[in-house]
C-alpha cells in the first residue's frame, strides 16, 4: 500500500505541484488586493479578538494580539484544510468520474497549499512579535518540529474526513460546527492558566493545546516546545495517515459510483 | 499477439441510496438486518480479452452497461467481483460527460486533465496551442468551464483526449460532438487516431462507422455479453434482436 502510494505520488507529482500553485494563485488573483489578503486576514482577526478582550473584557495583557495570533494562524491552517476535505471528492466529482486519480492527493494538495499560506502568515506573526517588543530567541527555529508534527496531524484528519464525507452527506455541516466548538474549547483566545488546575489534564488531551502552546513556547516564551506531546501526536498521526490512505485506496473506485 | 485487456468474470454493482444523511446513518446503525441499499447490477459476469492494436466496438441498448464497462477499464469504477488486467498505464476515456472542474477556467482544465491523463507539464505546454486551436477555444481560455455551452464543452473534452496520445483509447459515443463542421473534423481525427497503431474500444450506435472501423464487436445486454466476434455477424444478430 505504501509502495503504491509513493509510486502514485511520483507519477502525479506534477499534477500535485500544479494544483497547489493554482489553488494559491486562484485564491488571490481575482481580488483587488491580491495576496495582501493572506496578511490582512490574520491581522483583522487578531484585531477583533484584541478589541473584544482588551476593551470589553478588560484583560490587561499587552502581548495579547501576539498571544492570540500564535494559535489563530495555526488553527486557520487546520480548519481551512479540513473544511475543504469535507467537500473535496464532491467538488472534484466532474474529474473523478472521468479520469483516474488517487484520492488521497485531493486532501494532500489542500494541506500543502494551506501550509504555504501558513508559512507566509508566520512572517506576519514575526512582524507582530517585533512590533510588540517581544524578544525573539533561537527557540523560534524549533518551530520546524512543531510544524512537522502539526502537518502530519492535519493530513491525518483530512484523510479521514475525506472518506467519511462521501459516505455521510451532511458531514460537511457537522465539521463546520464541530471545529467552531473545538476552537473555543482549545486555549486559543485564553491562556491555560485561567483554567482551574484540576481540569488541565482534560485540556492536554486536546491536540490543539499541545500545538498552540508549542507555537507560543517557541515564538513568545523563548523556550523549547513540549517534544513529548508533539512526538505522541506525530506518532498517532502517522498511524492515522496509514489507515486513511489505506481506506481511500480501498474505496478508490467506489466513490465515483456514489456521487 | 499479447492481450492488452483481460477481463475475467467482471461484475459491477451500483448501490442506490448509499450516500446517507446523518439521520439516516443513525437509523441505519440502530436497525439490524436491514438492507442498506438497492443493488443494481450494471455488469454481471463479463469475461473477454482484447489483443493489442484491435479496434473493438461495443453495441447494446441503453442501460446495458456499455459506459460502465469503459469506466471500469479506465479504472474509474472498481470491480465488485472478478478481475480486470490492463497492460498499459496510458488510458484515455473520451466521453460526452467531460471531466471538468466547472469553476475553473478552460486553460486550467486543460492542464489538470492533461496531467491526470499522464502528460508532463512540458508536453502540455507544447500541445496547448494545438488543443486550443482544434477545440476552437481561442477566445475562451480564461472563461470558467461552467459558462461554456454543452457543445463547446464536448469539443474541448474531445480535443484534450485525442491530443493525449494514449495507448488505449476508450470512446463513449462522442461521434456526434459539436456542429456539422466539427463533427467532420472530429471523425477524421478519430480515424487518424485509430489507424495509428492504437487499441481502441468504442461505444457507438452508428452501424456504418462500426462496420468501417472495427475489427471485432461485443454486444452487451443487461450487463452480460450476448455475443462477441465478427463485426457483421454480431451486428446482424443485434439488429434482429432490436427489431423484435
Amino acid at each position: 500500500m505504501l509502495i503504491r502510494a509513493s509510486k502514485d505520488f511520483m507519477k502525479y507529482r506534477e499534477y500535485l505541484i500544479h494544483n497547489v500553485k493554482y489553488s494559491l494563485s486562484a485564491s488571490v488573483s481575482n481580488t483587488i488586493l491580491g495576496f495582501l489578503w493572506w496578511i490582512i486576514d490574520p491581522i483583522i482577526n487578531a484585531l477583533i479578538y484584541t478589541v473584544v478582550f482588551r476593551f470589553v473584557f478588560r484583560i490587561e495583557d499587552n502581548d495579547f494580539p501576539v498571544f492570540v495570533l500564535c494559535a489563530l494562524l495555526a488553527w486557520k491552517w487546520m480548519v481551512s484544510t479540513i473544511n475543504y476535505s469535507a467537500n473535496c471528492i464532491k467538488a472534484n466529482s466532474g474529474i473523478i468520474s472521468q479520469v483516474y486519480l488517487p484520492k488521497y492527493l485531493l486532501p494532500l494538495q489542500e494541506c500543502i497549499a494551506q501550509f504555504i499560506r501558513f508559512l507566509i502568515s508566520i512572517g506576519v506573526l514575526i512582524i507582530f512579535i517585533l512590533l510588540y517588543g517581544v524578544p525573539l530567541s533561537f527557540h523560534c527555529f524549533e518551530a520546524v518540529f512543531v510544524i512537522v508534527s502539526h502537518f502530519l496531524f492535519i493530513f491525518f484528519l483530512s484523510l479521514i474526513i475525506t472518506h467519511f464525507a462521501v459516505l455521510v452527506k451532511d458531514l460537511k455541516n457537522v465539521v463546520v460546527h464541530v471545529t467552531r466548538i473545538w476552537w473555543y474549547l482549545s486555549p486559543g483566545i485564553y491562556s491555560l492558566s485561567r483554567i482551574p488546575d484540576e481540569y488541565h489534564w482534560l485540556f492536554w488531551l486536546n491536540p490543539n493545546t499541545a500545538y498552540f502552546e508549542s507555537y507560543r513556547s517557541v515564538f513568545i516564551y523563548a523556550e523549547a516546545p513540549s517534544y513529548l506531546l508533539l512526538g505522541i501526536w506525530a506518532l498517532i498521526s502517522v498511524a492515522g495517515i496509514l489507515v486513511g490512505i489505506r481506506l481511500l485506496y480501498k474505496y478508490d473506485g467506489s466513490y465515483s459510483k456514489m456521487l | 499477439m499479447e492481450n492488452i485487456i483481460e477481463v475475467n468474470d467482471l461484475s459491477v454493482q451500483f448501490r442506490i441510496i448509499k450516500r446517507l444523511s446523518l439521520k439516516e446513518w443513525a437509523v441505519h446503525l440502530l436497525s439490524l438486518n436491514r438492507p442498506r441499499y438497492n443493488v443494481i447490477e450494471a455488469l454481471n459476469g463479463v469475461s473477454f480479452n482484447i489483443k493489442k492494436r484491435s479496434i473493438v466496438g461495443i453495441v447494446g441498448e441503453n442501460g446495458s452497461g456499455k459506459s460502465t464497462l469503459l469506466r471500469v477499464i479506465a479504472r474509474i469504477y472498481s470491480p465488485d467481483k472478478g478481475t480486470v488486467n490492463i497492460n498499459t498505464d496510458s488510458i484515455s476515456l473520451l466521453s460526452l460527460a467531460a471531466g471538468f472542474n466547472a469553476d475553473l477556467p478552460v486553460l486550467e482544465n486543460i492542464y489538470i486533465n492533461g496531467l491526470l491523463l499522464g502528460l508532463s507539464k512540458k508536453q502540455i505546454d507544447e500541445k496547448l496551442e494545438d488543443i486550443i486551436a482544434f477545440s476552437e477555444m481561442g477566445d475562451f481560455i480564461n472563461t470558467p468551464v461552467r459558462a461554456l455551452s454543452s457543445g463547446m464543452k464536448s469539443k474541448l473534452a474531445f480535443s484534450i483526449a485525442c491530443h493525449v496520445d494514449p495507448e488505449l483509447l476508450l470512446i463513449d459515443e462522442v461521434f456526434s460532438v459539436g456542429d456539422a463542421r466539427f463533427r467532420k473534423k472530429s471523425s477524421e481525427k478519430i480515424k487518424e487516431l485509430i489507424k495509428s497503431d492504437r487499441t481502441v474500444m468504442m461505444v457507438s450506435h452508428n452501424e456504418n462507422l462500426l462496420r468501417e472501423l472495427c475489427t471485432e464487436l461485443i454486444w452487451l445486454d443487461k450487463g452480460r455479453i450476448i455475443r462477441q466476434g465478427n463485426v457483421n455477424e454480431v451486428l446482424n444478430e443485434y439488429r434482429a434482436f432490436s427489431n423484435r
